[in-house]
């Protein structure tokens, strides 16, 4: 990533860990039943 | 032909296994409708677009529904992909359209839902860092547009050269409208 201005860094920061809230859950539910 | 099709055609021609000598990719052998390279590109991909998508709905169950919904679209579509390689921007690509898409069907396209557990969140902020409450407010302020474009810059991480390709827009193009939203998340969130 190119360098950023210190906000820039403290949005990052903020969002990446805002972005991670949702209780991953990992796709083992996905289902494909409407196939190709 | 591509370069691999072309490898492919040729290994074929000259009656050469092509698994022995040529190793293909998940996104490949998904395309032909290999199930268990689909799950591996599932399990690979699901939590960033999942965090991508969460950023454009701010709702989780938004967010998971998005990325199911991803997820049978890009089955759907994978042999019609040519460009295996960039299947990580692809798929990523899918998913903020899915979220897209649910918001423009609930109509809420400048608003959100912030949830109980949206608001709540956790008790504290480090100190010095953008409060977690102020970021939500500002985001449930910006367009679905522009809160995917951030996700895919400060999130996943992808350049503006990268974000051009995947939008058809010029780079500076990106550059611009990424310059435009920090300066007014830099005001919203107060600090200029």
């Amino acid at each position: 990533m190119t360098e950023q201005d210190p906000f820039e860094r403290r949005l990052t920061d903020a969002l990446r860990a805002y972005a991670a809230e949702p209780k991953a859950s990992d796709g083992a539910g996905t289902s494909l039943e409407e196939s190709r | 032909m591509s370069r691999l099709a072309a490898r492919v055609h040729l290994m074929g021609m000259s009656g050469i296994a092509t698994d022995a000598g040529l190793h293909r990719s998940d996104a490949e052998l998904a395309a032909d409708g290999d199930a268990d390279a689909f799950a591996r590109l599932v399990e690979t991909h699901h939590a960033d677009m999942i965090r991508l998508a969460y950023v454009v709905t701010c709702n989780a169950a938004q967010a998971e529904d998005s990325v199911q919904a991803a997820w049978i679209n890009a089955w759907r579509k994978l042999p019609s992909v040519r460009d295996t390689v960039s299947i990580r921007p692809w798929l990523l690509s899918i998913a903020a359209n899915e979220a897209r898409q649910i918001l423009r069907r609930r109509r809420r396209t400048r608003t959100v839902e912030l949830d109980a557990e949206t608001l709540a969140g956790p008790d504290s902020d480090p100190a010095g860092a953008i409060r977690r409450l102020d970021l939500v407010r500002a985001l449930a302020r910006l367009t679905p547009d522009d809160r995917q474009l951030l996700a895919m810059r400060y999130v996943i991480g992808f350049e503006a050269v990268e974000l051009a390709a995947l939008t058809g827009r010029s780079p500076s193009g990106i550059r611009t409208r990424l310059s435009r939203l920090t300066a007014r998340l830099r005001k919203d969130l107060g600090d200029d």
